[in-house]
């Protein structure tokens, strides 16, 4: 009857009872936590499908939460919940060993391909895309540039900082910004990153 | 006047005129044909300050002011030669003490009975008097006059009727009419219609006794050109009789000049009260600038949740429309549009925020102003682990400000004090405190304290300098801009105190006394609206 159980952790009540009602229209039965604090003093987590984490919160943030979770060697999935402009917070928290991340507000296809892929395999990996080999390829192709471009895309850094760090100006590192996504078949940074974090490509953390 | 011929004969007729002839008012003397005088009586004496002993040794030549003496003899020598009976002229004698006197001078010339000539008699009567009056009568016309022609100002009299009896050129300069256009004319010529209807019957009910309404004030009115534009002037009006006619003199200044300085001036005013509206409003879309990110992520909310209630909703449809389905696609549809509301509503204050603002102050509560202020800066204080403490003793004081403004410079302070907490280790208290207070009832207080780490020694100095910021991405206005705001507002803006332990900084408004509030239509408290 049920898909399983879907914990989300938002501290927007709107945000948190929206999500439920989608959920369970998709048959997945839902457990709300206002904040990530609540969530960890929950003994039990076995038996969730899923976690939906936010980021912001007051309390311990979704990265925080995170941490502790893998620290007590849970192993339910997590599923990331940005809101705009926070990939430096995404990439880390990728890191951390979240399994996807959503930026808000995201579709409910979105929402639940994201769901579909973490019950068929625990963790978002390179498998999860088709173009795996071509993509990977494209990747090793990057031109030092590129790839340097892409770092600092990855670190959430803007185009002029980039530029700034790199030698460059803004307008050239745009230039490689576009050749980049062309080479890599995305059109948003998120897919970008998403893509970009899939094949393990990590950022140069110093430049 | 007939020449007598002779002189009167008999004892008793000489007696007569003997005594006439020396108690005449008027001097009388009896002169020779060349001019010598040979009889004075005491009144030439008394006009020309010489003995008749004096007199009678010299000649009326030697005494007659020389201006005067070639006019006198001309006259005489038309006597003596018969072309006339007699003359009479005003002259100038030189007193024995130098002075000079006017008289009249009539002269008659006795003959012999061969018609030859005997001597004149000659009249002489003193007009100083009247020539001084003359003399100050022609000054004071004069004076007049070139008062009258040279006036900047536009001078015209009138009678009682308003009939123009004389203008000057003042006159022709302002309204473009030379004086014969208007004189004869009404004064309503110069005048636009809807006063011109006004002015007869003023000067009628005036006639009839109505108190004066402008004479001797002065007062702005506009005035009617010839070519029909109107002229702003400043008029005063002074009303004389002459001869049992009442008459009314109107002086007419151009305000025309002093109109454009005044409105030059009103206008530098203005740019100066736009340029500093300006740089509050550029202020303030820096300020939300910094705010892009808690604000996206604010509205982020809302539409998240309409996105998932919207999914949820086409998921039920899809399911097939059951009484179930259906009742919650309605529940849904509530809560979506409620949650659309909510991301409009910051919306809203996010425009309201970054909008350029009228400049129009008003009387509002102090609490009411934090607590739209605190609405928008406080937005992301719960999501970042902010407690946000809110403490009033005001009692519903008033203040009179630019909301805006006055928006501007809280949500300053309280991004400042947030950015300030967020820097804290979590685990470590955020807590925001926000307390409003009256002093003496005059002004009002507020402190907007945190429990942040301080601010650097290096910075409190120069605090409120622009430039000056301890944060990376600051570009070290918002303190700059908020003394500035709270002075133009008669406020005051300082920081009470900072350490390791919190920053509290103190703002002070002067309270408005004795408003009569009444709710516009906003539902905020409004009074009175002015430009600045």
């Amino acid at each position: 009857m049920s898909n399983g159980l879907i914990l989300v952790v938002d501290d927007d009540a709107s945000v948190r009872n929206s999500t439920v009602r989608l959920l369970n229209r998709h048959a997945f039965a839902a457990k709300c936590f206002e904040s990530g604090d609540v969530l960890l003093a929950e003994d039990d987590l076995v038996g969730a499908l899923c976690i939906l984490l936010d980021i912001r919160m007051p309390g311990r943030d979704g990265i925080e939460v995170l941490k502790v979770l893998r620290q007590r060697g849970g192993d339910v999935p997590v599923i990331m919940i940005t809101g705009h402009g926070d990939v430096p917070l995404a990439v880390e928290a990728m890191r951390e060993g979240a399994a996807d991340f959503l930026e808000k507000p995201y579709s409910a296809d979105a929402l639940f391909s994201a769901l579909e892929r973490v019950m068929q395999r625990g963790t978002l990996d390179s498998r999860s895309y088709p173009a795996e080999q071509d993509v990977w390829k494209a990747i090793q192709n990057l031109t030092y540039r590129q790839r340097q471009v892409l770092s600092g895309i990855l670190r959430g850094a803007p185009n002029k900082v980039i530029a700034f760090e790199l030698g460059l100006s803004p307008r050239t590192v745009e230039a490689y910004r576009a050749q980049l996504f062309t080479r890599l078949g995305v059109r948003t940074t998120t897919e970008a990153v998403k893509t970009a974090l899939a094949l393990g490509f990590l950022p140069v953390v110093s430049v | 006047m007939s020449a007598i011929h002779d002189s009167p004969t008999g004892e008793q007729s000489t007696d007569i005129y003997r005594s006439t002839f020396e108690i005449a008012a008027v001097g009388i003397a009896h002169v020779a044909p060349d001019g010598r005088w040979l009889r004075v009586n005491h009144a030439v004496c008394e006009i020309t300050g010489y003995s008749s002993d004096e007199l009678l040794h010299g000649s009326f030549q030697q005494i007659t002011h020389p201006d005067d003496l070639s006019l006198d003899l001309a006259q005489v020598s038309m006597l003596l030669a018969g072309k006339t009976n007699g003359y009479r002229i005003d002259k100038r004698y030189i007193r024995r003490d130098g002075s000079l006197v006017w008289v009249s001078l009539t002269v008659t010339l006795l003959r012999h009975a061969d018609g030859a000539p005997n001597f004149f008699v000659a009249v002489i009567k003193d007009i100083s008097a009247r020539k001084q009056a003359e003399a100050s009568r022609l000054e004071s016309e004069a004076r007049f006059r070139a008062i009258f022609d040279s006036a900047v100002e536009a001078i015209a009299i009138i009678d009682a009727t308003g009939t123009i009896e004389s203008v000057n050129p003042g006159v022709e300069r302002m309204f473009g009419y030379t004086p014969a256009e208007l004189v004869g004319r009404n004064v309503t010529i110069l005048m636009p219609a809807a006063i011109a209807r006004e002015h007869d019957r003023y000067l009628e009910r005036y006639r009839a006794g109505a108190p004066p309404a402008i004479i001797g004030i002065g007062r702005e009115v506009f005035g009617r050109r010839k070519d029909g534009s109107s002229i702003p002037l400043d008029l005063s009006v002074a009303e004389w009789e002459l001869d049992g006619r009442r008459y009314f003199t109107g002086m007419m200044r151009d305000l025309t000049p002093r109109k454009i300085a005044e409105s030059a001036l009103q206008r530098s005013e203005e740019r100066f009260f736009a340029l500093q509206s300006e740089y509050a409003h550029l202020a303030r879309v820096n300020d939300m600038g910094e705010m892009a990110a808690a604000i996206a992520h604010e509205i982020n909310q809302p539409l998240t949740a309409i996105v998932n209630y919207l999914g949820a909703g086409m998921y039920a449809v899809a399911g097939g429309p059951d009484e179930n389905a259906l009742k919650e696609i309605e529940e849904i549809m509530a809560q979506a549009s409620q949650q659309a509301l909510r991301a409009g509503e910051i919306v809203r204050r996010l425009r309201e925020f970054i909008g350029k603002g009228t400049g129009e102050r008003q009387i509002v509560k102090i609490d009411a102003l934090i607590e739209a202020g605190s609405r928008l800066a406080l937005i992301d204080a719960a999501a970042n682990g902010i407690a946000v403490e809110r403490v009033s003793n005001t009692d519903g004081a008033l203040v009179h400000v630019d909301p805006i403004q006055l928006q501007q410079v809280l949500v300053n302070i309280l991004r400042n004090a947030q950015d300030a907490l967020v820097t804290l280790p979590r685990g470590q208290e955020r807590k925001l405190t926000i307390m409003t207070r009256t002093l003496d009832g005059n002004e009002v207080e507020i402190w907007i304290g945190d429990t942040g780490p301080g601010i650097a020694p290096e910075v409190r100095a120069a605090l409120f300098d622009p430039f000056v910021t301890s944060k990376p991405a600051g570009m070290g206005m918002g303190l700059s801009v908020c003394r500035r705001l709270m002075e133009a507002h008669g406020g005051t803006i300082r920081l009470q105190e900072t350490g390791s332990s919190g920053t509290i900084f103190a703002l002070k408004l002067p309270v408005e006394h004795d408003a009569v509030v009444k709710p516009n239509k906003n539902g905020s408290q409004v009074k009175s609206r002015q430009a600045r």
